[in-house]
């Protein structure tokens, strides 16, 4: 019964867990507005921007935003400069709630700007300048083009809005126009092709899973001799190793590690007792593998990955009873033995098995003195077979893994 | 016509409109104050100025116009800042140029704060700062923007004395265009965007002065103010009270030295240089003249001809003149009577009269 209710309260304590949080985070939400429309009033504009971000975590956990949060995002985001941010938070304004102040609004950017994406391909080692024909007189626009020269200088790209007008990246000429479409410019090395250009950087580095494993041992399925008993129990499961994006969403995932279910069920004394000097001592089972895998990732979003692949493992494991009442030291459980269906006797057994693990990581942000290395849980499952048993397990972890 | 000098009268003088009334639009200002200081965009489709009701603050508008006629209410600049809550100082804008294409730069100061220079473009929904205060710290006044459009010349005070300095649009540069002990104002550039005409405070009165190439050259001084320029073609018009403190002529000058007055007793404007047809040869101003205070004087900047706007309102002044359309459009400031609170702001079409 214990084991059942284990995996049930793994399964409803997110579920309450979810709840709860979503209402600490409408809470939040109102608390934010309110700090919001205050500071605004005070045109202090970063701290309304401050506001709208930690807005915009606080929708991932379904807080829907209002038209006056966003409106009041777009501008913070006027405010700082920011006209990009202006023309996105506005088409969030409009697509809650269509007024003219917002819909002229957009007009009016949309009469000055267009959208622009320009980057470089990793390759490239040239030096990234932006120059524009005709540096506009606006401050707002202004604004605008020095933050993407900063932009293209500090990340090789620049995606979002640029004034109309004729401008240079690194002496390749490009118009940005009225009613234009997206215009899409990418540095290349002499003689490589933009069309295959590769202008996001990789994943590449380090994954690791850090984290409680619940695992079983299942019955044998060979019946012919003496069987250590399944059973189930907590444990450690810890994982290293490299993945690498090898096309975008795609990466591959290496790894190798410990697994390890260390809190089984120990032997009944009660029982071990009738088996005399057979058993004196009682048998907590255990096991201990140590694995390899190779998993595919898939990452959505920069955030979020999938991974499925297939793993081996080998190590040992000891049970507290067995079963098939074999007292043959043939069996093939190299074991010291008891009697049959006894639940004292202990047996030992060397695992060699192949199987499958699957898993999610979310990272919730950077990974503390690592470049490039994000943070998150994982959570992990999977089952390995020996040809006599299966060893299904799950697993919660602290996890890393590369970012771009 | 004792306003006009003896000289003039002997002049080619044109009274088109003599005894006829030119019918005017009017702008619909229902805020209270008097408009002053109106000022045309280089295409005559906007038309901005200010209104102060004497009681510290100054307000900007700007109004959409097409065919001489005012479309709809005009649209208030709002300084960002300047309706805080947590200052009851007044707020100023003022002192509107336009660039080439059409883009306003005006002086501007929040509650209590430092005057500094505003940018606007038509349609556009806030003004917004057009240097910060890294690039040019305390007051900034007087902007002048070259005809080039890549430029623009005001006065800082970051010295506690006004200095002329540059803000060049291409590098986001602002410069000092030189050093002087004295206070220098109302920088104005010449059409070819090389020059400037400015005035410099000097033992109590204003002489005027050209800047070219880093050398300043006087280009005229003399009893009173001489100041205000604003370029003919390589002429300087400006205003002088050489005759005493209340008593402003408008006059040319054609070189270092060389003055002429064009009109005398003219009703100084609040803040505006003399106000010059885009295609340079009038000036037109009011007077201070009872008998004639109803009437806009278009002068030839030769000195070879003067016009008469008669209208139906009093004290009219603060001309402002544009070709747009094909016709030229004379904007103006008058009073309704004389028992009339404000001053309103009326559009005339001049074609005729300045042919």
């Amino acid at each position: 019964m214990r084991q059942l209710l284990v995996p049930i309260a793994a399964l409803v304590a997110p579920l309450a867990a979810e709840a709860a949080g979503k209402t600490a985070s409408e809470a939040e939400h109102t608390r934010l507005a309110e700090e919001m429309r205050k500071l605004a009033q005070r045109n202090a504009w970063r701290g309304v921007e401050g506001s709208y971000a930690r807005m915009l975590v606080i929708e991932k956990d379904g807080v829907v935003l209002t038209y006056d949060d966003h409106l009041l995002g777009a501008q913070a985001a006027r405010a700082l400069g920011d006209v990009t941010n202006v023309y996105d938070r506005l088409l969030r304004a409009r697509s809650v709630k269509s007024t003219p102040e917002v819909t002229g609004w957009i007009a009016d950017i949309e009469g000055s700007y267009s959208r622009v994406e320009l980057a470089r391909d990793l390759r490239y080692t040239g030096k990234i300048e932006l120059t524009v024909d005709e540096m506009p007189f606006a401050p707002d626009q202004r604004a605008v083009i020095g933050a993407a020269s900063q932009a293209l200088a500090t990340n090789g790209s620049y995606t979002g809005l640029l004034p109309f007008g004729g401008y240079s990246l690194s002496g390749k000429h490009f118009d940005v126009k009225q009613g234009g479409e997206l215009v899409k410019v990418v540095l290349v090395p002499e003689g490589k092709s933009v069309d295959k250009a590769q202008t996001v950087a990789r994943r590449d580095g380090l994954r690791a899973d850090v984290g409680a494993l619940y695992a079983m041992v299942g019955e044998s399925s060979v019946d012919d001799s003496v069987q250590g008993q399944g059973f189930a129990g907590m444990g450690l499961r810890a994982g290293l190793g490299w993945e690498l994006q090898v096309a975008r969403p795609l990466g591959f995932v290496a790894q190798a590690g410990y697994h390890g279910l260390l809190f089984g069920e120990k032997g009944d004394p009660a029982a071990i007792a009738e088996l005399g000097e057979v058993a004196a001592e009682p048998v907590t089972s255990r096991m201990s593998l140590f694995f390899v895998s190779g998993s595919l990732s898939i990452w959505p979003t920069d955030a979020l990955s999938v991974q499925v692949g297939p793993s081996w493992a080998i190590g040992t494991a000891q049970t507290n009873g067995v079963s098939n009442g074999c007292v043959d030291a043939t069996c093939s459980a190299v074991a010291t033995y008891g009697a049959d269906g006894s639940d004292a006797a202990g047996a030992q057994a060397s695992i060699k098995s192949g199987g499958a693990v699957a898993g999610l990581f979310y990272g919730f942000g950077k990974t503390p003195g690592m470049k490039k290395s994000r943070s998150g849980i994982s959570l992990q499952g999977g089952a390995q077979y020996d040809l006599a048993r299966v060893y299904p397990w799950a697993q919660v972890a602290f996890a890393i893994a590369p970012s771009r | 016509m004792n306003t006009i000098s003896s000289r003039l009268m002997t002049a080619l003088t044109l009274w088109a409109g003599l005894g006829a009334v030119a019918s005017a639009a009017e702008v619909n200002i229902t805020a209270k104050g008097h408009a002053f200081n109106p000022v045309w965009s280089p295409d005559g489709q906007w038309l901005a100025f200010e209104l102060n009701n004497y009681q510290g603050s100054i307000e900007l508008y700007v109004v959409k116009v097409q065919g001489g006629t005012p479309m709809g209410s005009p649209t208030k600049m709002v300084v960002p800042g300047a309706s805080s809550s947590f200052s009851t100082a007044a707020s100023v804008a003022a002192a509107p140029a336009w660039h080439p294409k059409n883009q306003l730069i005006f002086e501007g100061s929040a509650a209590g704060g430092n005057s500094r220079l505003y940018f606007w473009a038509p349609g556009g929904q806030t003004a917004s700062e057009l240097l910060s205060a890294t690039q040019a710290k305390d007051d900034l006044t007087w902007p002048s923007i070259s005809p080039d459009g890549k430029m623009v010349a005001f006065v800082g005070s970051s010295t506690g004395q006004g200095d002329v300095y540059f803000w060049d649009r291409n590098t986001n540069a602002v410069t000092q265009a030189f050093t002087s002990p004295f206070s220098e104002m109302a920088p104005r550039y010449a059409p070819t965007s090389t020059e400037l005409a400015y005035s410099r405070k000097n033992q109590g009165g204003e002489d005027l002065f050209v800047w070219s190439a880093g050398a300043n050259t006087p280009r005229i001084g003399g009893n009173g103010d001489q100041s205000r320029p604003v370029w003919s073609g390589t002429s300087v018009v400006f205003y002088t009270n050489e005759r005493g403190d209340d008593r402003w002529d408008v006059a040319v000058s054609k070189g270092a030295g060389d003055k002429q007055i064009l009109a005398k007793d003219i009703r100084l404007p609040q803040r505006a240089a003399p106000a010059i047809s885009p295609n340079g040869q009038w000036v037109a101003y009011g007077v201070t003249t009872p008998e004639k205070a109803d009437a806009i004087f278009l002068t030839k900047v030769d000195g070879s001809a003067t016009v008469e706007i008669n209208t139906s309102f009093v004290a009219a002044g603060e001309p402002s003149l544009v070709n747009a359309g094909g016709r030229t459009w004379l904007a103006f400031t008058a009073l309704p009577s004389n028992s009339a609170d404000w001053r309103g702001l009326h559009i005339i079409d001049v074609t005729d009269k300045v042919k």
